[in-house]
């Protein structure tokens, strides 16, 4: 993911190599932080928060490979900070126009990607009633599509557990894609 | 075909298209990677933001973390609540039990001079005769004997005393039994009887 002389710069405090550094991680962050959050902006403060707390503390840092799980591990943290401080209420509600859109690229019909907005529509509702720790799960595990040894090192969690908040998360979700979809 | 197998079968075609559906929605959400505008402005904020604390990474290694940062290690702050809680116990029973027998000590014990004067001080005989007895035998200074030993000690050698001195009363009076007695103790050489 990154370059661990790139990582060795930033711990001398080069400022230069730090950049190329908020710019090679700030897409896996803000990729994590939205699917988590459903929200733009917010996921972009968590990305920079992010890469502050990075800053600070990347001479605690064991090894360059183990960069990655470490800003996930932040991202994630900072994305429960967030779900803590501003228990969301979903403002902006799929009407039925967005909701064939969203059926139309389902059904095939549009092969073109979601947009940013559609995918926060469809986060969201998914995802409104799972615990923040369900949803982490399901973001790494079904959608960064990472393995539940990389989930456990991020979360903390144990891989039973991991397990067991996934088939909720699964179950809640399919039940949810039934009713809306 | 018969009802109840059309049923099942109608039934797994819904299922199947709910799970088609959820699995296409998870395609579409996977492939639809969320797109970061503005990184530029994300360095822009997060180095301004850097530069205007610069002392906070210089200060970041102290010593205090370095030294004392395992105890914000979640099971070992548990572990340590566990000793220091079995500890505080331990200590508590410990002194309980040790004030018990310091107690039960004080109840059965006294040191001997010190008691001697003050159960008996209107004994003056009492005094007199326990005053001689440490001269002679407890020279070692301070000693430990319990308190209804001393006593008995005490009323046994006044006892004594008394039946000597009614028997010397005895044998003064009577001057045969003196010559006799006298006699007798020069025969088996005894001359500490002072008659």
């Amino acid at each position: 993911m990154v370059d661990p002389q790139i990582i060795e710069e930033c711990r001398n405090g080069n400022l230069q190599n730090f950049r190329k550094l908020i710019g090679i991680s700030s897409p896996f962050a803000f990729s994590v932080a939205f699917r988590m959050l459903g929200d733009e902006d917010l996921a972009k403060d968590v990305v920079q928060e992010t890469m502050i707390t990075i800053w600070e503390k990347l001479k605690k840092i064991k090894s360059a490979e183990s960069y990655k799980t470490w800003l996930y591990r932040i991202v994630v943290n900072k994305c429960y900070d967030q779900m803590r401080i501003k228990k969301r209420h979903i403002e902006e509600r799929a009407d039925d126009k967005t909701w064939a859109i969203i059926s139309d690229h389902l059904s095939g019909n549009n092969s073109s990607d979601l947009e940013n907005r559609e995918t926060a529509m469809i986060i969201n509702l998914l995802t409104e009633k799972l615990s923040p720790k369900q949803k982490s799960v399901f973001v790494l595990s079904d959608l960064e599509e990472m393995t539940t040894e990389e989930i456990s090192s991020i979360t903390g969690m144990s891989t039973r557990n991991i397990k067991a908040n996934l088939h909720y998360a699964r179950k809640n979700i399919g039940e949810m894609a039934k009713k809306y979809l | 075909m018969p009802e109840k197998i059309l049923v099942k079968w109608q039934k797994n075609i819904y299922e199947m298209d709910n799970d088609d559906k959820y699995e296409k929605l998870l395609g579409k959400l996977r492939k639809s990677k969320p797109l970061l505008t503005g990184t530029s402005d994300i360095e822009e904020e997060v180095i301004n933001r850097i530069q205007k604390s610069p002392g906070k990474v210089k200060t970041e290694f102290n010593l205090f973390d370095y030294l004392f940062g395992w105890v914000y290690i979640g099971w070992m702050r548990s572990a340590l609540v566990t000793v220091a809680v079995f500890l505080v116990g331990l200590f508590i029973y410990q002194q309980s039990l040790i004030l018990r027998r310091i107690e039960k000590l004080e109840n059965q014990t006294m040191p001997a001079g010190y008691q001697f004067v003050r159960m008996n001080a209107d004994d003056p005989e009492n005094i007199l005769t326990l005053d001689n007895l440490t001269k002679l035998r407890l020279k070692t200074g301070r000693i430990t004997i319990g308190k209804k030993q001393i006593e008995e000690l005490l009323n046994s050698y006044n006892d004594m005393e008394h039946k000597y001195k009614d028997l010397i009363k005895v044998i003064e009076d009577d001057p045969e039994l003196k010559k006799l007695l006298e006699e007798k103790l020069s025969e088996k050489n005894i001359k500490k009887f002072n008659l």
